[in-house]
């Protein structure tokens, strides 16, 4: 709740743009068996993201990412920043998969995020929760999943989940009552992360009353598919 | 006398997407019994329709004209209840289903705010619905009569084609003479109002208001007006349309407040 102080970093953050923020906490699987070409891409898409936001001028000055990691443990690799202050650092895959904490972490991140743009006067956008594993959770994921549906329902956040390679497509489908998992066509993260930062892009960019109207991913042309037996 | 010089200018966004500039603006000063009235509107068509340019156009008329028949038919002002301009609410819904009705369309097509200022000689009257802002001076300080009505997020407002537009328009009838006032869509909100303090920023209506008195007349403003609102440095903020009325009593009230 740091943030929260006056006389904060907030503070001169705010000042430097007043710009409404779309935030978006991104929860990644670093797990071990991500090793090699997956997390590799997985990084490259990252850097490819924020490259991307920093190419539209207001995109560059509203979204906001933060990044949380759980390989092992859970861990807040960026907390909120804007494109422009991100500086992705390079992932490295280990341990086992707390998928359940880091869902908490990232829906606690976001509570406290909207009180700090509430307490400077920052209007925003409807935040954006985006997971993505290529395994199932080893921790307790039941009050995660209950939490992302009363989120849901609140309209606290959208959240997204695609599943890499043998990710368990089945809890990820237990997880929201509103979007169907998606599953990652080989290891296309540059695909993906190329329709996060322009769908970003368009939702910093909408008018009042706009539902932005996302590009479906799983077409034949897509990064994802649905997988069969959903 | 009135002064007054407005703009709607089509946003980056909607040149890309192909939508026209769905802003819609109007001003008409009306003189009664020797008092001089200026009634302006705007009103912002919801982005996500993309008629809803007809819409916009419709209820700035149908609000001013309402406004503009009430006192007509020599209504003082200051009688103006809440209820009564409440009803202006259901009178503009009703003209906006009729236009889309005429078109085959949804009423939800036309999609859109409404800003209303009425100025009279000794009192005034402000109604809104959504987002946008009314700006008037009043004791030396700008201050926006209404905060603009959006829900928790960016993106969400209120229309007046919603079915519950009545209860969520605001109404404000002010006993005294505003001097000067200005009506901004939300494509300025950011520019014009300070969301830390939700007040107006001074340093934005300042300059304009005594560029309009010093003006040898209103014509002079309007190319810098629009050159303004095309401006680089206010499309860095915004990519939305957006509209400025500016309107300025430049002769005093007189003697009819007396």
């Amino acid at each position: 709740m740091a943030e929260q102080i006056p006389f904060g970093a907030a503070t001169v953050e705010f000042v430097n743009n007043p710009e409404p923020r779309v935030p978006f906490v991104l929860l990644l699987d670093t797990s071990g068996s991500m090793q090699g070409p997956p997390i590799e891409a997985l990084n490259s898409g990252l850097m490819q993201c924020r490259d991307e936001l920093l190419a539209d001028a207001l995109a560059a000055k509203r979204v906001e990412l933060a990044v949380v990691t759980f390989g092992g443990s859970v861990n807040v690799v960026t907390e909120f920043t804007t494109a422009e202050q991100f500086s992705p650092q390079s992932l490295i895959a280990d341990g086992d998969t707390p998928m359940g904490g880091a869902i908490l972490k990232g829906i606690e991140m976001l509570a406290q995020r909207k009180q700090t743009y509430k307490g400077h006067g920052i209007a925003y956008y409807r935040p954006w929760i985006f997971l993505i594993t290529d395994g199932a959770p080893t921790d307790q994921w039941h009050e995660a999943a209950r939490r992302i549906k009363d989120g849901e329902l609140k309209k606290a956040f959208l959240f997204f989940s695609v599943g890499v390679d043998d990710a368990d497509q089945g809890v990820l489908k237990q997880l929201s009552s509103q979007r169907e998992p998606l599953k990652l066509k080989g290891l296309r993260f540059r695909d993906l992360f190329q329709w996060v930062s322009s769908s970003l892009t368009r939702t910093s960019h909408s008018r009042s009353d706009e539902q932005v109207k996302l590009e479906n991913p799983a077409t034949p042309a897509g990064w994802a598919e649905i997988p069969a037996g959903n | 006398m009135w002064r007054f010089v407005g703009e709607s200018v089509q946003g980056d966004s909607h040149r890309r997407d192909g939508l026209v500039c769905q802003d819609s603006h109007l001003a008409v000063p009306i003189r009664l019994d020797g008092s001089e009235y200026l009634i302006l509107a705007c009103s912002d068509g919801a982005g996500s329709e993309r008629q809803s340019q007809i819409g916009s156009k419709v209820a700035a008329e149908q609000a001013i004209r309402l406004a503009g028949g009430y006192l007509r038919s020599g209504n003082p002002l200051p009688l103006a209840t809440p209820e009564l301009i409440r009803s202006w609410v259901t009178g503009v819904r009703e003209e906006l289903g009729r236009e889309a009705a005429q078109r085959s369309l949804a009423p939800r097509e036309l999609a859109c705010t409404l800003a209303l200022g009425v100025l009279g000689p000794a009192s005034s009257a402000f109604l809104q619905i959504g987002d946008g802002a009314i700006v008037i001076l009043q004791a030396g300080l700008y201050r926006p009569v209404f905060w603009p009505q959006n829900g928790e997020y960016q993106n969400e407002t209120y229309f007046v084609t919603d079915h519950d537009a009545e209860e969520k328009a605001v109404i404000e009838v002010v006993p005294r003479a505003v001097d000067e006032a200005a009506l901004i869509t939300d494509g300025l909100q950011m520019l014009a109002l300070n969301y830390v303090e939700r007040t107006a920023h001074q340093p934005f209506f300042a300059p304009m208001f005594k560029a309009l008195r010093d003006a040898g007349s209103e014509a002079e403003l309007v190319d810098p007006l629009h050159n303004f609102l095309e401006s680089a440095a206010v499309n860095a903020r915004t990519d939305d349309d957006k509209t400025l009325i500016l309107a300025a009593r430049v002769s005093p009230c007189g003697n009819d407040a007396l």
